[in-house]
C-alpha cells in the first residue's frame, strides 16, 4: 500500500467513525409520509395489473387491500390516502387491517407491513390457490414468496418485482409497471 | 453538488399523491412528501426536470438529444462527434455560458470555456434525470453558469440492480451495444458496472470515400453505493470514455476543406458523502478527480475546431466541494466552499500559437445562502451569494436575491436579481488564430486576418431579472411561464487593427479580443404538462427569445454568439394504444438562424414501443420524419457542419 493510499484509507476511516455516532442513534425518516406513497403505488397496482375475474366475489364486490400489521402505522395513512377512491374498472377501494392472514381471505392485495413481516410464510399458505397481490416492506420479500416489495432507498420509494410470482398467483403485469421496478426470483429457500 | 430542485426549495401544495405518475412516484422524496411538497412547484428559478422514463419514451439516444424536450434550450447537432446546446442564447459552436454537471462533476472546459458536451453522454439506461436551470446559478455554482446549468443525474447503484443487455441498430446512427451487471456486496453495499460500445454517424460524412463509421466510442465504468442507517450514504463512481471521430476544416487561407480524425480519452473518478441528521441538518462532501486526453489532427488544419468542444487538449481536475444545510425554525441555511485545481496542456500547431500552452489554475470559493420565510406558506425570500477567486478575473461576488409568492397552494410567483459572470478562457486570454486569407494581385498585397487574443479579455458579467408563474389548476396539469430580462456588460467582441509583415509581403489585420460590447438579451418560455388518464399525457414547450448586441461592429467569430432562433417551440404525446404497447410522438419547430446561415426546420420523431413480458422491451422509430436531412448548425469559418438525417431504428432491451 503505497503512502497515499495509507493516508486515504484513514481519513475515509476518521471520516466515517466521526459520523457514525450520530447516524446510528436517527430514526428512519417520516414513516407516515413513506406509507403515503407506498398508498399511492397500490393505487397504481389496482390500474397497472389484471386480476383474473375470479379474484372476485360479484361483478360489483369492493376491491379490498388488506394490511397485515401488530401496530397500526400502515394501515391509517394508506386508509386515509385510499377513502373515496375506486379502481379504473369503477369498484370501490376498501382498506382493511388484521393482525393475523386468516382474517384477510378473499382480499385482492394484502400488504404485509413490516412489524408483520414474520407472518409471510403463514400468508403464503393462506393466500396459495388465490389471485392474491402480496406487497411487502422488508428485504428479501419478493425473493422469498412476495410478488412486490417496497424499497426505500436515497429517500425515495422503488418496487422490487417477482414475474414468476405474479404469474403463478394469476396476475398479469404491465409493462408500464414492470419498466420503472427491479425485477428480481426466487431465492434458493424461498418458501413454495 | 446540489440539485436545483433540492436547493431553491420545494413547495407546500397539498398533493394527492395518488395522482402522480409511476414514474413521477418513483422520483418523489419521502422528505418532500412530508412536506406535501411537489417537486420544483415552488422553486424561484426557470427549472425543468426530465425524467429518464420521459426521455425514454420518446426515443432519445443521447443526453444531448433529450434536452430538445426542455423549453428555450436549442440544441443543434454540430457533427458525428459533437454537440452544442445553448439557453437564451450563445448557442454558438460552443456552448459558452451555460454550466453542464454530470453527477456533480463540472464539465466546462477552462481552456476553450465551453462546455465538453461528450463526458455528458452517459448511458440512458443509467440515467435517473436531467435537470435543466434557465437563467444563472452563479450564486450557487459558481462562474460560467450565466445563462443556465444542465445537471446531468445517473440512477444510485441500488436502482440498476440484475443485469440488462440492450442493442439499437439505426440506419444513420449505426450500432449501440449496452450491458450492465447490477449487485449487492453486504446489506449496505450496491454497485454496477456497466460497457457501451457504439459505432454511429449521425450523417455528417462530407467525404464519400470514407466507409468507415464516423464516431467509435466505448463507455465502461461503475458506481457503488452504501447507505447506512438512511442517514449516511457514500457513492463512488469511476468512468472512462474513448472517442475516435472525423471531423471536417476549412483552410481560411485556401477555403480546402480537410478531413480531420480525433480521439479524445477522458476517465474520472468521484467519490460522496452525504450524511444526513433526521431533518435538521445534511452535510455532503464531494471529491473528484477527471483526466482528459484530447487530439486532434487533419492534412491542413488541426486543433482549434476539436478544441472548440473541449476534447482537443489534455487535462486534469481535481475538486472539492463541502456543502451544509441546516433547518434553523423559519429559515433554511445552505452554505458551503469548494477548491478547484486545474491542469490544461494544449498541442501546439503552426495554425495555433499560445504563449501558455500548458498553466494551471486555482480557483476557491464560498458560498452562502438563506431562505427566509417571510410570511408562513406563502412569502419567501432567498438570499444567497457565491464568493469565488479566479486566477485570471480575481474575487467575483455573485449574488442572487429571490422571491417567492404562493398566494393559493396551485399557485406560485417568483421573481429573482442574480449577477453572474463568465470567466475567460484559456485560448481568450492567449491565442493567435490564422482566420482568413485573401490572395494578393499585382495592385495589393495578400492579406491575413488573425484572431489575437492579448490576454486583456476580462470577465463578462450579467445582471439577470426573472420572472415566473407556475400554476396548477388540477394535479394533472401544470402550466410554467418565466419571463426574463439579461443585461449583458463587457460582453467578448474583436477589434481590427492593420500592420504589415515584411517576410513574405503581407497585410495583416489582428482581430483582437477584447470587452467590447453590451447587450440586452429578452424573452419568455412556458410549458405545459397534461396527464389526461393514465394512458395519454401531452406536453408543449414554446420559447421567444431576442439577444440584441449594442454594437453593431461584430466579426464572424463574435457574431455567432448573439445568433439564435427567435422562436422555438415543442408539442409531444404518449398514448397506450393496446395494453403493453406505447406510441410517442414529438414535433420540434426551431427558427431560421440567419446570422448562420441556418433555415427553420421541423423535427419530428415517433416511437413505437412494446414490452410484451417484465423481462422484454422492443423499440421502432423514426427520428426527423418530415425531411431527408436539414442543418441544425450553419458552417462557419473554419468548420463543416453537419446534417441531421431521416434515422430508423429499432432497439431491444433485456432485463435478466
Amino acid at each position: 500500500m503505497t503512502r497515499l493510499h495509507r493516508i486515504f484509507a484513514a481519513l475515509t476511516v476518521a471520516f466515517t467513525l466521526a459520523l457514525l455516532a450520530p447516524a446510528v442513534s436517527a430514526t428512519s425518516l417520516n414513516p407516515f409520509s413513506e406509507y403515503k406513497i407506498k398508498a399511492a403505488y397500490l393505487y397504481n397496482f389496482t390500474k397497472f395489473i389484471e386480476w383474473p375475474p375470479a379474484a372476485f366475489a360479484q361483478n360489483d364486490a369492493p376491491f379490498v387491500i388488506g394490511v397485515l400489521e401488530h401496530d397500526a402505522a400502515a394501515s391509517q395513512p394508506i386508509a386515509s390516502t385510499l377513502s373515496g377512491k375506486t379502481t379504473a374498472g369503477g369498484r370501490r377501494i376498501e382498506v382493511r387491517s388484521a393482525r393475523a392472514a386468516s382474517e384477510l381471505a378473499g382480499c385482492q392485495i394484502v400488504f404485509i407491513a413490516r412489524s408483520a413481516a414474520a407472518d409471510l410464510p403463514v400468508a403464503l399458505e393462506q393466500f396459495r390457490a388465490q389471485s392474491t397481490l402480496l406487497v411487502g416492506e422488508t428485504t428479501g420479500f419478493a425473493q422469498s414468496g412476495g410478488v412486490v416489495n417496497f424499497v426505500v432507498a436515497n429517500d425515495v420509494v422503488r418496487l422490487e418485482i417477482n414475474p414468476q410470482r405474479a404469474n403463478r398467483a394469476g396476475l398479469r403485469l404491465s409493462g408500464a409497471l414492470a419498466s420503472v421496478a427491479l425485477l428480481v426470483r426466487d431465492r434458493e429457500d424461498a418458501h413454495d | 453538488m446540489a440539485l436545483a430542485s433540492r436547493l431553491w426549495g420545494q413547495g407546500v401544495l397539498p398533493l394527492d399523491l395518488t395522482e402522480l405518475s409511476l414514474d413521477e412516484l418513483g422520483a418523489i422524496s419521502i422528505s418532500a412528501a412530508s412536506k406535501h411538497a411537489q417537486p420544483l412547484f415552488e422553486t424561484p428559478a426557470a427549472v425543468t426536470v426530465l425524467l429518464s422514463d420521459e426521455i425514454r419514451r420518446y426515443g432519445y439516444s443521447t443526453v444531448a438529444d433529450a434536452l430538445r424536450a426542455a423549453p428555450g434550450v436549442n440544441v443543434t447537432a454540430v457533427d458525428n462527434a459533437h454537440w452544442s446546446a445553448g439557453v437564451r442564447g450563445f448557442n454558438g459552436i460552443t456552448s459558452t455560458k451555460l454550466l453542464v454537471l454530470v453527477d456533480g462533476r463540472n464539465i466546462y472546459s477552462p481552456m476553450y470555456g465551453s462546455v465538453a458536451w461528450a463526458k455528458a453522454n452517459i448511458p440512458l439506461e443509467d440515467l435517473d434525470r436531467i435537470e435543466v436551470v434557465r437563467g444563472p446559478g452563479s450564486s450557487v455554482w459558481g462562474a460560467n453558469a450565466v445563462n443556465g446549468i444542465v445537471s446531468v443525474v445517473s440512477k444510485d447503484a441500488h436502482a440498476t440492480q440484475g443485469n440488462l443487455v440492450s442493442v439499437r441498430e439505426s440506419v444513420v446512427e449505426g450500432l449501440q451495444l449496452y450491458a450492465r451487471h447490477g449487485g449487492q456486496l453486504n446489506d449496505h453495499t450496491f454497485y454496477r458496472v456497466y460497457l457501451r460500445t457504439s459505432d454511429t454517424s449521425r450523417g455528417f460524412d462530407p467525404w464519400p470515400d470514407t466507409t468507415e463509421p464516423n464516431l467509435r466510442e466505448i463507455t465502461t465504468g461503475f458506481r457503488v453505493d452504501q447507505s447506512f442507517h438512511d442517514t449516511l450514504r457514500f457513492t463512488w463512481q469511476a468512468d472512462y470514455l474513448v472517442q475516435h471521430y472525423d471531423t471536417g476544416y476549412v483552410d481560411p487561407a485556401t477555403t480546402t476543406a480537410y478531413h480531420g480524425v480525433g480521439s479524445f480519452h477522458t476517465f474520472s473518478a468521484i467519490g460522496r458523502m452525504v450524511w444526513r441528521d433526521a431533518e435538521a441538518q445534511d452535510l455532503t462532501v464531494q471529491a473528484y478527480f477527471d483526466y482528459d486526453d484530447g487530439n486532434v489532427s487533419s492534412a491542413g488544419y488541426r486543433g482549434l475546431s476539436g478544441g472548440a468542444f473541449g476534447t482537443a487538449e489534455d487535462g486534469r481536475n481535481f475538486d472539492l466541494d463541502v456543502t451544509h444545510h441546516l433547518a434553523l425554525g423559519s429559515q433554511d441555511l445552505i452554505w458551503g466552499g469548494g477548491f478547484r485545481n486545474t491542469l490544461v496542456d494544449v498541442d501546439e500547431n503552426a495554425q495555433i500559437q499560445l504563449r501558455r500552452p500548458r498553466f494551471t489554475q486555482n480557483r476557491y470559493n464560498l458560498f452562502v445562502q438563506d431562505d427566509i420565510s417571510v410570511v408562513e406558506k406563502q412569502l419567501r425570500l432567498t438570499l444567497g451569494s457565491k464568493l469565488e477567486r479566479h486566477h485570471t478575473v480575481g474575487w467575483q461576488l455573485l449574488p442572487t436575491a429571490r422571491l417567492t409568492y404562493t398566494p393559493t397552494p396551485h399557485q406560485t410567483f417568483w421573481a429573482a436579481v442574480s449577477r453572474s459572470v463568465r470567466s475567460p478562457s484559456g485560448v481568450e486570454r492567449d491565442v493567435r488564430i490564422p482566420f482568413a486569407a485573401i490572395p494578393g494581385s499585382p495592385t495589393s498585397l495578400p492579406v491575413r486576418v488573425d484572431l489575437v487574443a492579448d490576454g486583456t479579455l476580462n470577465e463578462e458579467t450579467l445582471i439577470a431579472y426573472e420572472a415566473g408563474w407556475r400554476w396548477a389548476p388540477h394535479p394533472r396539469l401544470t402550466v410554467d411561464v418565466t419571463g426574463y430580462d439579461n443585461d449583458y456588460d463587457r460582453l467578448r467582441n474583436l477589434r481590427p487593427s492593420y500592420h504589415v509583415e515584411t517576410n513574405p509581403p503581407t497585410l495583416v489585420n489582428d482581430l483582437t479580443l477584447y470587452n467590447g460590447t453590451d447587450a440586452r438579451g429578452y424573452g419568455a418560455e412556458a410549458s405545459v404538462q397534461w396527464r389526461p388518464s393514465d394512458r395519454l399525457r401531452f406536453a408543449a414547450t414554446y420559447s421567444l427569445e431576442y439577444l440584441k448586441p449594442e454594437t453593431s461592429q461584430l466579426y464572424a467569430a463574435t457574431a455567432q454568439d448573439f445568433a439564435l432562433p427567435k422562436k422555438m417551440w415543442s408539442v409531444r404525446s404518449a398514448f397506450e394504444v393496446v395494453r403493453d404497447v406505447e406510441a410517442s410522438c414529438v414535433l420540434n419547430y426551431v427558427d431560421s438562424v440567419e446570422e448562420l446561415g441556418v433555415r427553420s426546420y421541423y423535427r419530428f420523431d415517433a416511437q413505437l414501443t412494446w414490452r410484451p413480458k417484465p423481462e422484454w422491451e422492443f423499440n421502432l422509430g423514426v427520428q426527423n420524419a418530415f425531411d431527408s436531412k436539414h442543418e441544425e448548425f450553419g458552417a462557419i469559418s473554419v468548420y463543416t457542419a453537419a446534417e441531421a438525417q431521416r434515422n430508423y431504428y429499432a432497439r431491444v432491451q433485456w432485463r435478466f
